[in-house]
């Protein structure tokens, strides 16, 4: 009796406590539920302690969220206001739809939403051409003129034929040092220096790789020093000493043997020695041009390697120069002519 | 070849600024007379390159603030919302200052180079530290105020002796920032959103520090004079800096004019009356004149300030004309604060109309500013106030926008408060000028990202919209309201249902139906759904209900009707007033079309409960269109009485 009056006490206290308008909104009534049923059934006696309502985990509604920015965006909008810099690519501000990536079975390539391999790849929508344009316009008050006399490659390297470049570095970092950016690099052609042959093979054997003969271009990279001031220094005072060197001959130099020679030199050689001997057997009194002819063949065929042509010529100029005639000049006019050099 | 064969001139395709060896030379073979010129390069500074393509950026509104993330998801759209995510975010910053400078020792990972010293954690002084005159000039140099009274005391402590320059130099420093340690600047979002204090209550510490520090002077110069009364004129302990001024002028120290004009501004606080106030001011102006002191920009706009203090004066509005060109003819040039004194003076609100407006927009347009006076960020905010109260003119108001957006005119704009103010004043301007299709790409560019309308401003855009009919917008404001968090104020809601009721069905809206409907569910869901514990609740009045009512009946959603009757049934203690007639008239002839007696019947006895007169008639119309089991009958019977409803031949039902 006494617990029964506490509980019904209890439920009254309660509803007491509850604000009148939430308790007349709460669209299900389990007090009166509980109450309609104590009426028609047999009131419960609860022994222990009450159980407590469990409270339900409150649901978050998802904060509300106006529709993605491309939306509201207009189709002569200033795109380089919306996409100043580089950045990672955004599907709701980028307004066109662009699908990127391996389909799963059954689906079409995947689409901007949440694609990774967009995310991943750098894109150039900070560079489109109306945005350049306008940036170059900026720029060019800082930019000078080109100088007058200067229009061609020619004229700039007669000018200027020695160029200097280094890079400088800038990181997304407190600090501004690189490593890197001590190094630099002079360029310089062959032909703008003032070289006989000697000082031109000299210099070669002194620079070694650093030469390219596709380009006859001399390239010199300086990092030893900490500084980029001190190795551009360094790589004026190599020039100089490399140009200076290569102009002077040292005495040892006449030391020079055949296995050192640059290339082949026919006038004292064993093939001369051959050529002369065959000269005389032959006893050709006017040979002079004969031998000229065949040291010229047989130094390109030394000097620009073995193909078709130098082979050929190498093949006339003996024929020559033991006087042979070729075969085929005896030949009647009826029969073919062999194509030198046909494969079989 | 010669040995001093010296290499040309490279020709330099340098990126970094050390060597630039551009001059002319001759290179090795150049003929005679064939001399390049490499023109001078022109200097910049290391940013100038990224200003210019800086300059190149334009202004994106549909996005949202550099600051915040741009998602649609964690954008920002309601203010609340805005001014927690930036005041959130520099929390973060500063609880890792906190961090850093509470365990320095374990940052000692140093990459910066050259050293970058306001990364380093601020330096603290302790009560046995070992300091000296160069502590205290440092401390000084840097401004850090706090630090600045531990280290004078701890020099007094250990006996130090302090040159009088550097108790100047304190003396000043405590005078302007009244010993109080400023917001640092690096937490620019504190500084953004604090609301400037207008107080008039004096705050200088009186006898304290820069007293203390006044008096150990050895040789009061005039300029410590000088610091002490301009601090004490700034945080308005205006008797002590009077006393001090009439001790100056009798012993014959000489004053400067930083000094004069901070006296000139706390004039008004020495008198009472307007015209004694202005004669002070006079006075002290022509003391300046008698002691040869040029008086320069703060001259102008202390004297207009003093001016605008007494602008209920007839003369204030002459007078401030006069000064204006008294100090033009002196070659003083004003600054924003000077037009926002005028502004002050001249457009008051119970004052006559005055177009000075007009006319400093016509002195001021195509001009870039550069930072002069305080005040001269209460510029725009009062010209635009100007505009929308006193003028009236939307053309003057897109002249002051013009201005503002100009160039970096935008930083005058001061702190958010200023921007929300500048832009309700133009958002409600617009909304009362312009036709409703222009006032929305107004509406468009505005809204969300650059200003969120108040629930004020959004009432007027609502009320435009229904004088103009334009419904079809209806949707969009009813999200943004939503997305504002104006969803639980019940005027909105209930402009929003007013609104709605104004729609007409029609075959060829089919579309903007749908739409419209769809507010009215969700209003009703949403009321509905809402926390019981929540302070901000929507409560239901018998109108509002009555709209929904009428709104959905009349686009078709019967279903809906129904609950709403059922609520308005079952718990009519929570609905303030009862449904209007004409929305239960709607939807009885809605049950009735559907045959659904039920809620016809209910309908009846719901109108009966709330004494509508049209109750008989209604009650006819159902006997007569729908048949009615006993139950109903007897429900009508108990409610009306047999006699107001039953036609006379009907047979009495058998009780």
């Amino acid at each position: 009796m006494f617990l029964q009056k506490v509980y019904v006490l209890d439920m009254r206290a309660q509803q007491l406590l509850r604000p009148l308008a939430c308790r007349s909104l709460a669209t299900s009534h389990p007090r009166a539920e509980i109450k309609a049923a104590a009426e028609e059934e047999f009131r419960t006696l609860e022994i222990g302690r009450k159980k407590r309502e469990r409270f339900t985990a409150k649901t978050f509604k998802p904060a509300t969220m106006l529709p993605p920015r491309y939306k509201q965006q207009k189709t002569d909008q200033d795109w380089g206001s919306v996409w100043p810099a580089a950045r990672t690519f955004h599907p709701a501000t980028v307004p066109f739809p662009v699908r990127q990536g391996y389909p799963a079975s059954g689906q079409p390539t995947p689409d901007k939403w949440a694609n990774a391999e967009l995310m991943k790849i750098p894109n150039f929508l900070h560079l489109t051409p109306p945005v350049i344009k306008r940036q170059c316009e900026a720029l060019k008050k800082f930019c000078t003129p080109w100088p007058a006399g200067l229009e061609t490659t020619a004229k700039q390297e007669k000018h200027f034929p020695v160029t200097v470049s280094k890079s400088s570095y800038l990181h997304s970092s407190p600090t501004i040092r690189d490593p890197k950016a001590r190094i630099v690099t002079l360029k310089v052609h062959l032909r703008s220096l003032d070289l006989d042959y000697h000082g031109r093979d000299k210099l070669l054997r002194l620079v070694g790789e650093r030469y390219d003969a596709d380009t006859d271009c001399l390239t010199l990279v300086a990092d030893r020093c900490p500084l980029s001031q001190q190795n551009y220094d360094y790589c004026q005072y190599l020039l100089t000493v490399l140009y200076n060197e290569s102009m002077k001959t040292e005495p040892w130099e006449h030391e020079k043997e055949l296995v050192d020679l640059e290339k082949y030199v026919w006038e004292g050689s064993p093939s001369q020695a051959a050529a002369q001997n065959v000269v005389t057997a032959r006893g050709i009194n006017d040979a002079e041009e004969l031998l000229k002819e065949y040291g010229q063949v047989v130094t390109d065929l030394h000097n620009e390697g073995e193909d078709e042509a130098t082979v050929l010529r190498y093949q006339e100029s003996v024929m020559k120069l033991l006087g042979l005639t070729d075969p085929q000049d005896t030949a009647t006019a009826s029969e073919p002519k062999y194509i030198q050099g046909e494969v079989c | 070849m010669s040995a001093l064969w010296r290499p040309p001139l490279p020709f330099l395709r340098l990126i970094a600024a050390g060597i630039s060896r551009a001059s002319q030379h001759r290179g090795l073979g150049t003929p005679a007379g064939d001399t390049i010129v490499i023109p001078k390069r022109i200097q910049r500074s290391p940013t100038d390159i990224l200003q210019a393509l800086a300059g190149t950026v334009g202004q994106d509104t549909t996005g949202p603030h550099y600051k915040y993330s741009d998602d649609p998801f964690l954008s920002p759209y309601s203010n609340l919302t805005k001014r927690s995510y930036a005041l959130s975010k520099e929390s973060g910053r500063k609880a890792a200052r906190w961090i850093r400078e509470k365990y320095p020792r374990l940052f000692s990972h140093r990459p910066d180079d050259p050293l970058i010293e306001s990364f380093q954690p601020k330096q603290q002084y302790q009560e046995g530290e070992q300091v000296g005159v160069d502590t205290l000039v440092g401390v000084v140099a840097r401004g850090e105020v706090a630090n600045a009274v531990t280290v004078y005391h701890l020099c007094k402590n250990q006996g130090v002796a302090l040159p009088d320059e550097l108790l100047q130099d304190l003396l000043e420093l405590l005078c302007f920032y009244n010993e109080e340690e400023q917001v640092d600047v690096e937490w620019v979002e504190e500084r953004w959103y604090r609301q400037a204090s207008t107080t008039t209550r004096k705050t200088w510490k009186d006898n304290s520090l820069a007293e203390e520090v006044f008096a150990s002077l050895t040789t009061r110069e005039p300029a410590a004079y000088c610091a002490l009364i301009r601090g004490m004129a700034q945080y308005l302990q205006v008797d002590r800096a009077w006393q001090l001024y009439q001790e100056c002028r009798e012993k014959g120290i000489p004053l400067d004019t930083g000094t004069h004009n901070a006296l000139i501004r706390v004039a008004s606080f020495l008198r009472d009356a307007s015209d004694l106030r202005w004669q002070l001011v006079q006075e002290l102006l022509c003391t300046m004149a008698e002691r040869d002191v040029q008086p320069d920009l703060g001259t102008l706009n202390a004297t207009l300030e003093a001016l605008a203090q007494v602008s209920g004066w007839r003369q204030a509005r002459d007078l401030s004309l006069k000064v204006l060109m008294e100090f033009h003819q002196l070659g003083i040039k004003p600054s924003l604060a000077t037009y926002y004194y005028l502004l002050l003076i001249h457009c008051r609100d119970r004052g006559p109309r005055s177009d000075i407006l007009v006319g400093i927009l016509d002195q001021l347009e195509g001009q870039s500013f550069t930072l002069q006076d305080p005040k001269d960020t209460s510029f725009f905010v009062t010209a635009m106030e100007v505009a929308r109260n006193h003028l009236k003119s939307l053309k003057v108001a897109e002249r002051v926008d013009s201005l503002l957006h100009l160039g970096d005119n935008h930083l005058f704009i001061g702190d958010s408060y200023k921007e929300s103010v500048y832009y309700r004043h133009y958002f409600a301007l617009s909304c009362s000028s312009l036709p409703i299709d222009e006032f929305m790409q107004v509406y468009d560019k505005l809204v969300p990202h650059i200003y969120t309308p108040e629930p004020g401003i959004m009432q007027e855009v609502l009320e435009a919209v229904q004088t103009s009919g334009a419904l079809h917008y209806l949707p969009q404001l009813w999200s943004d309201m939503v997305t504002f968090d104006h969803s639980s104020r019940d005027k909105l809601v209930g402009l929003m249902l007013a609104a709605l009721t104004h729609h007409h069905p029609s075959p060829d809206n089919p579309q903007l139906t749908e739409r419209l409907v769809t507010i009215a569910k969700d209003i009703w869901t949403r009321v509905q759904e809402q926390d019981p514990n929540r302070r901000n609740r929507v409560t239901w009045t018998g109108q509002m209900l009555g709209w929904v009512v009428e709104v959905v009946v009349r686009c078709g959603e019967y279903q809906t009707a129904t609950e709403v009757l059922q609520e308005a049934t079952t718990t009519p203690q929570a609905v303030l007033g009862v449904l209007p007639a004409p929305s239960l008239t709607a939807l009885l002839s809605a049950a009735l079309h559907r045959k659904d007696t039920d809620t016809a019947v209910a309908v009846v006895l719901y109108a009966q409960d709330a004494g509508h007169q049209e109750t008989g008639q209604m009650a006819q119309q159902v006997h007569s269109s729908l048949p009615l089991s006993n139950q109903h009958l007897a429900k009508l019977a108990s409610a009306l009485g047999r006699d107001v409803y039953l036609p006379h031949d009907t047979p009495a039902p058998a009780t």
